[in-house]
This record gives C-alpha cells, sequence and structure tokens, in this order.
C-alpha cells in the first residue's frame, strides 16, 4: 500500500492582478487504483474567490480516480476579489487531498500575491 | 625692546617741523626705512608666521571631484573621543578633518555621508535631545565631504565667534558592516519569525494587509531597538516605498515559510490521527479475537496482538516545534514508526495469516506509517527551512535600512584661544605710525601697542563692521624727539614720548588713531627748573607691524640699504 502524496506545485507561488489567473501543476502519488478528493479553497476571511464559471466560490472540488501513480495534474484558476472582506495582498490556495479508501491525507499549498 | 632700540638708531630726526616740506620728505623716508628694516629683525615674528604656515592645509582633491581651493587651518576630530584636536579657529573658516578608525563605532568604509550641526553650547536641560534632533536645537547646518583617498571626512567650518564654546553633533549615514549585519540578523531573527509566527497562528491563519502594516510597524520598532543597542540611529520616516515593500516581502515570505511548514504538519497530523483510529480498531479486533480463544493468556496470536499497542503511543506523539526538531528525536520518531510498521508486518506474515480484517487493518497502517515516514521528514525539513529563510529575510529586512541608517557623534570645542600668553597674542597687536601733533606743529613716528576688547585673528581679512574687531585702546612711545629748549622736554630719556588713545582698524593692516602725546613741559618762567607733564592731541595713521612681511617681498636687501 502507498500513502497519498503530493508533489509541491509549480510554480509554488503566482502574483497576480486580481481579476487574473494562475496555474500550477503537481503530481498524486497513491494507491493504485484509489479515489482521491482533492480541494483547493481560500481562506474564508479574506476577499479573495474563485470564479468558477462565473460563481464567486471559496472552494473547487475534484474527485480523481487515480491509477497509474503518480498522476500529473494541471489547475487554471480564475482569481477575483470581492466584497467588502478585509484585503490581501497575500493569501494561499490550499491544496488538500483525501484517499476515499483509507481516509489517508495529503495538503499542499499555493502562495498568491497580489500586486 | 630690541625693536625700540633699533628703531631709535635708525630714525635720527630729533625734530620734524611740520612747515618744512623737506623734512616731511626725509621723514617719509626714514618711516619706510623702518618699515624694511623691521624685516631683518625680529625672529620672533617670523616663527609666528612659520607656525600659522604650519597648521594651514593647502588645496586638498577630493577623490569624488570635489575640490576645496585654497588654504584654511585644519582640526582634526576623534568620532568616539568626542574630542577636537586643539582650539578652534575663531573669525576666519576652518576644516574639521575625521579618519575614523577600528575603535570608533562607524568606520570609514561604513560612512556614506556626513552632516553637522552646530552652535555655541546652550544650556540645555536634556542634552540627549539635542543629540538626537540636532535640527531642533542647532542653528549651522554643515554638509560634509568623503575623501575616499584619505579615507576621511572632511567639513568646512565659517567664522566662529570668539571665546565661545561650540557644540557640534556630527550626524554620519552609514551602512552596515559584516560584523553589524550577523549580530543583527542574530538578534532580529527569532524577533521577527515570532512576530510573524504570532500573528499568523504559526502559519494557520492568513495575514490582511492591515495586520501587516501593524506587523511591520512592530518589528520597525525591533528593528530600532537592536539597532541602537550597536549605537545605530534610524530614520524610519525616510525609508521609500521600495524599501517599505522590501521589508513587507521580507516579513511575507517568513509568514510563507510559516504557511507552508503548517500545511504540511497538517499531513503529519492527519496521518497520527489515523494512526489513532487505526489503534481503536486493532484492539476491538484484538478483544473479538481474545474472545474467541479458549485460553488468551496462552495464545501466540493475542500475545502478539497486545504487544503492538506500547508501539503505538510513540508513534502518536510526534516530536513538534522547531525546539522539539533535534535529530535525536526526529530519528527515534522514524525507529518508532518503522517498529510498528514492522511488527504488525510481522504478525500478518506470522501470526494471523490470512484474515481479510487483519489484512485490511495491516494495509491502513502500512499506508499511514509509510506516509509519516515520508511526510514527517517534509515537514521536519520545511521546519528547518523556516531558519535560513529567516536568517535571509531577516537579512533582507535590515539591509534595506541601508540608506536610512546614521549614528551619531557629539563634540564639544572652545574658540577660547589657548592659555594666558597664548590669548594675549590675540588681544594685542604692535604698529608702527605718525602722529600729527596739530598743537606742537610737529608729526612723530611712534611704535604702539594696540590692546583689543576681544580676541582678533588677524588672519580674518576685516569685510564687516564689526566694532570690536575694529576698536583698541593704544599705548606706545614716540621715537623721535619733541624736546623744545626751555619749552619740552622727551618723557623717557632723550627721545621717547608716552603716546595713549585708542583707534579703529579701517583695512586689515591700516588704523586710525587719535589720543594725547605726552612730554615734559617746562615752566614758562626759565628760572623755574621745575617741569610738568604735558599732553598734547594728536591724530595717526598707522600700520600693522606684521605689514613687513609684504614689503620684504617688495624690497630687497640693496634697495633698503639704498634708502637708508
Amino acid at each position: 500500500m502507498a500513502t497519498l502524496l503530493f508533489s509541491k506545485p509549480n510554480p509554488s507561488s503566482g502574483t497576480i492582478t486580481a481579476p487574473g489567473t494562475v496555474s500550477f501543476n503537481y503530481t498524486i502519488s497513491g494507491n493504485d487504483p484509489t479515489d482521491v478528493k482533492v480541494s483547493y479553497h481560500l481562506n474564508s476571511g479574506n476577499n479573495v474567490y474563485f470564479d468558477e464559471g462565473g460563481a464567486l466560490v471559496k472552494e473547487i472540488r475534484r474527485k480523481i480516480r487515480l491509477t497509474n501513480p503518480p498522476l500529473p495534474v494541471n489547475e487554471t484558476f480564475k482569481i477575483v476579489k470581492h466584497g467588502s472582506n478585509p484585503d490581501f495582498s497575500l493569501c494561499y490556495i490550499n491544496i488538500d487531498g483525501i484517499d476515499l479508501n483509507n481516509n489517508d491525507t495529503d495538503h499542499e499549498v499555493f502562495t498568491l500575491h497580489f500586486v | 625692546m630690541n625693536i625700540y632700540r633699533v628703531t631709535s638708531k635708525c630714525l635720527s630726526l630729533k625734530e620734524t617741523r611740520i612747515n618744512k616740506p623737506n623734512r616731511y620728505l626725509i621723514l617719509g623716508v626714514r618711516i619706510l626705512a623702518l618699515f624694511l628694516s623691521l624685516i631683518c629683525l625680529p625672529d620672533s615674528i617670523k616663527a609666528q608666521v612659520k607656525q600659522v604656515k604650519k597648521v594651514k592645509e593647502k588645496t586638498t582633491t577630493i577623490s569624488d571631484g570635489v575640490v576645496i581651493v585654497g588654504s584654511s587651518p585644519t582640526v582634526s576630530m576623534t568620532l568616539d573621543g568626542h574630542t577636537f584636536s586643539g582650539t578652534l579657529p575663531f573669525d576666519e573658516p576652518f576644516q574639521i578633518t575625521c579618519t575614523p578608525d577600528a575603535a570608533d563605532a562607524a568606520t570609514f568604509d561604513d560612512i556614506t555621508g556626513i552632516e553637522c550641526w552646530f552652535d555655541v553650547k546652550g544650556n540645555w536641560p536634556d542634552l540627549e535631545k539635542v543629540k538626537q534632533a540636532p535640527q531642533d536645537f542647532l542653528k549651522w547646518h554643515i554638509t560634509g565631504t568623503i575623501d575616499k583617498k584619505g579615507k576621511r571626512f572632511l567639513l568646512s567650518i565659517p567664522e566662529l565667534d570668539p571665546n565661545r564654546n561650540y557644540f557640534f553633533v556630527f550626524v554620519i549615514k552609514r551602512v552596515l558592516s559584516s560584523g553589524d549585519k550577523a549580530a543583527l540578523v542574530t538578534k532580529l531573527k527569532d524577533e521577527l519569525s515570532s512576530a510573524v509566527s504570532k500573528a499568523s497562528k504559526n502559519g494557520d491563519k492568513e495575514i490582511s494587509d492591515a495586520q501587516f502594516k501593524t506587523l511591520l510597524n512592530n518589528t520597525l520598532q525591533l528593528s530600532k531597538k537592536a539597532l541602537a543597542g550597536r549605537g545605530i540611529n534610524v530614520r524610519f520616516e525616510e525609508l521609500t516605498a521600495d524599501q517599505l515593500k522590501t521589508m513587507l516581502t521580507a516579513l511575507q515570505n517568513i509568514s510563507s515559510g510559516y504557511k507552508t511548514a503548517s500545511t504540511y504538519r497538517e499531513s503529519v497530523v492527519d496521518a497520527v490521527k489515523n494512526v489513532n483510529e487505526w489503534g481503536n480498531r486493532l484492539r476491538n479486533f484484538e478483544a473479538q479475537f481474545e474472545a474467541k480463544s479458549a485460553n488468551p493468556a496462552a495464545d501466540p496470536k493475542v500475545m502478539a496482538l497486545k504487544a503492538i499497542f506500547p508501539l503505538i503511543p510513540s508513534v502518536l506523539q510526534f516530536p513538534d516545534g522547531i525546539a522539539n526538531l533535534t535529530t535525536p528525536k526526529c530519528d527515534a520518531y522514524i525507529i518508532a514508526c518503522q517498529s510498528l510498521k514492522a511488527a504488525v508486518k510481522l504478525i500478518r506474515d506470522t501470526q494471523i495469516t490470512g484474515d481479510g480484517d487483519f489484512n485490511k487493518l495491516y494495509s491502513d497502517i502500512e499506508a499511514y506509517t509509510t506516509g509519516l515516514l515520508t511526510k514527517f521528514p517534509r515537514f521536519v525539513s520545511e521546519m528547518q527551512g523556516i531558519q535560513s529563510t529567516n536568517d535571509i529575510e531577516t537579512q533582507n529586512f535590515i539591509e534595506s535600512q541601508a540608506d536610512v541608517l546614521y549614528s551619531t557623534s557629539y563634540v564639544v570645542g572652545t574658540s577660547t584661544p589657548g592659555d594666558f600668553v597664548t590669548r594675549s597674542n590675540f588681544y594685542i597687536s604692535a604698529d608702527l605710525g605718525v602722529a600729527v601733533i596739530p598743537e606742537l606743529g610737529l608729526m612723530a613716528p611712534y611704535l604702539g601697542t594696540n590692546i583689543y576688547l576681544r580676541p582678533v585673528n588677524k588672519k580674518h581679512p576685516l569685510t564687516r563692521w564689526q566694532l570690536d574687531e575694529r576698536f583698541s585702546f593704544l599705548i606706545g612711545l614716540s621715537v623721535t624727539s619733541l624736546s623744545k629748549t626751555g619749552v619740552r622736554t622727551d618723557l623717557l630719556g632723550s627721545n621717547f614720548n608716552l603716546i595713549t588713545g585708542a583707534g579703529l582698524r579701517v583695512a586689515d593692516f591700516v588704523r586710525i588713531n587719535g589720543g594725547a602725546i605726552w612730554y615734559g613741559q617746562r615752566a614758562a618762567n626759565p628760572l623755574n627748573s621745575q617741569q610738568k607733564i604735558g599732553a598734547s592731541f594728536f591724530a595717526s595713521l598707522s600700520f600693522d607691524i606684521d605689514v613687513k612681511t609684504v614689503f620684504s617681498a617688495l624690497f630687497d636687501t640693496n634697495k633698503i640699504t639704498l634708502i637708508k
């Protein structure tokens, strides 16, 4: 059996002017096969949101069938600033994964700078 | 006295009457001869001139392109010694030079600029305030020059008043030496990281811009305190937007380090929770297994399962916090994880084979412990990386303040010129003059002593009508006889009469005077041999005796002899 393991995102940080897009990729290792739930979420206390097809959300979830690991993952997110929450010029996209077969988890983080 | 004797020999005129033009000519020639004769005589005056030249600094070319033209007296100073090399010149511009050395708080290589504030020393209740904000207390401000070639700095100081104590504050713009940087990084890195860690709750919480602003202000105060501990001041108000951005970025990078470490810690915490949950499931499994056994106390499978339980707590307590992440503790934790994994595998392979439920338990613990063996070192590595990140970012934080760092030094100097004898040279000067005595119808050359009410620096050209620099009392001796048979006699010896009065310098070396000339007054009755002292008003024009140096350049010995 293998443990669920994310590689460090590449790049590990990005600088954007909101609204803007960030892209990174990483790999997922773990049991073969297994189902992995991956969520990307932003801190609820800031004014930063994902623009998911026009909807402003704090979390985006993916369910991935992991076969032949490591599995490369490429993600691109549109980021916007909205609302009256305090402004942050530095925030993070938290990448959380869980192996749905054994509750094994792993976490990574992508650093987001705003100019 | 030598001067007077020789002068009297040179002037052989016994009496000069104003109504005889040929005698004016003779008198004028002889006065000129007197000036020229003085050139050859007073060694003491020559020595004085040499001394002045000795302390002068000739034209100095500064390596950064600034050229100081001309010559001026120079006073050197020490930064940490708070002393000048001597008395400050007055009434003339002068230079202050300083060559900082290793003993000073700021060595030459640390210095990027120098500014000086000074004023007459006042009775300030808090001298520290004056040192910290000299611009608020001291009137004069001078920007100095860096002499890279000479490894010194120079300041051109304008004329000071005599007999004053001056307070100088030198503000030295500087950078940090490598020693300063290392000491400050050591001092500040824990304080900065602690402040960031506290604000971000060990990386669990993001820091808003408003919070970063507060954090920056707080850390600037920490920095200010650390710098002050090394005798370095900082002007945060002069920080540019870019410098502040650099400092903010340093704090953000420290913050991001904590965030990443916190993220990896979360993976370890999750794995530990899973192991704990797995331990509970194992206990249930063991209880069920034990219930099925006829003699659990002697059942090797039950005993093997129970042997696992003591291994679990060591896996649940992972070293946390940088202070606990020592190599021995981390190694011990890795061994604990490996031991648990190996023990479970051993049971599965030798004691409880082919049991589906136990196989699932084994599969899970293998995944969790394998995860810990990967994720715990990753967490440790990130935590240790925070230390190097903190070092680098603390250094960036400190270096971004380089342009606003300064050290101050103060020096109290006096423009009171030396001891009693030295001071007397500045209060007294000698003149050679010609007095016109209307009442007697005579002209008389004289040697006078001028007594000022304040020290006068004759090297300072007269440019303003400052009365105290120009006015002096006069006392002297006329050097030709005023005697007239049956009417007057000379007061002193056969040629000399007393002159008293006062005068004003109208040019650097020219003076007009007035006063009384005193002589012996015979009684009108020729049978009365008693003599009284008589006085007559005179007006005179005189030349400073030092002017003879001018004549020395104009006339050679042959010309003087010819005139004689």
